[in-house]
């Protein structure tokens, strides 16, 4: 039953560290106006969806339906406006009007994102270390005695 | 006289209940940025009582491999939706739930102390008195 824990707890450490480097890239990128695609960058977001922990015996299968680890389904690009900034001396700017379209990344609320994101890393970490700290008192049992 | 008796019977339920609670809290903290996550909680009392009960014409499970005549056996595991929910239907609050972890981990280490306890008795025992305490 332990294993399963450490899985679950794997899995949360896994997906938080995909979603802090994606805010990685979007404050890297914050003010990237050309891209392979063309336009300028625009942000990517993590999804997540919880799924079932597999099951590997009789007994498991009945106690552990309702057990969850975490995976992120997708990494999405934020569909919203760029922001046009005024800079006619931009080369990326719009020859008429001088408005740039810069990427839609508000540092912010990149900022807050990485520290849900942290906050939930290492709250997966406890969940590790309290964990251990379980199944070495049961070693510990037998020295014990 | 039993050499087993009931009381090492319910300290391995008690432990068997808490091995598997912590895994449903574990979840829940993974689970705290899902959207459309509820909470799982563990029916504890229910299950200890049940457990403990030593009326000898009900049945009891010996074996956490038994199929649970008496209801159905997911019915310990619930919904948990005391807590409010966030705009992405997420209930998880991670303050509450690393409180519940840090306490069933400590009821855990509890049962253990008295399992070494209990087994250290049995040793004093079959010793003559040498072992044991």
């Amino acid at each position: 039953m332990f294993d399963k824990v450490f899985d679950i707890a794997a899995s949360a450490m896994s997906a938080n560290r995909l979603r802090i480097n994606t805010v990685a890239s979007n404050i890297a990128n914050a003010k990237t106006t050309k891209t392979e695609e063309g336009g300028p960058y625009k942000r990517r977001d993590v999804t997540f969806a919880a799924i079932d922990v597999p099951a590997n015996s009789f007994d498991s299968a009945l106690d552990e339906a309702s057990l969850k680890s975490v995976r992120v389904t997708g990494v999405v690009e934020d569909q919203s406006e760029p922001q046009m900034i005024y800079d006619p001396g931009h080369p990326d700017a719009d020859e008429a009007t001088g408005m740039v379209a810069m990427p839609n990344v508000n540092i912010v609320s990149e900022m807050t994102n990485m520290l849900t994101a942290s906050a939930a890393y290492k709250a997966a970490a406890e969940v590790v270390n309290v964990t251990k700290e379980m199944s070495q008192s049961v070693r510990q049992l037998f020295t014990r005695l | 006289m039993k050499i087993f008796d009931s009381t090492l019977q319910a300290i391995e339920r008690k432990l068997d209940l808490s091995i598997k609670r912590h895994a449903i809290l574990s979840g829940n903290i993974a689970n705290q940025e899902t959207p459309n996550y509820v909470a799982r909680e563990y029916d504890f009392g229910r299950e200890i009582e049940s457990a403990l009960g030593s009326d000898s014409d009900t049945i009891t499970r010996t074996n956490g491999r038994h199929m649970d005549i008496g209801g159905s056996s997911n019915s310990h595991v619930s919904i948990d939706k005391s807590t409010p929910f966030g705009a992405d239907g997420n209930n998880v609050d991670l303050d509450i739930e690393m409180g519940k972890l840090s306490a069933n981990s400590r009821d855990y280490n509890s049962s253990i102390n008295l399992l070494t306890v209990k087994l250290k008795m049995l040793k004093a025992a079959v010793s003559g008195g040498k072992g044991g305490f």
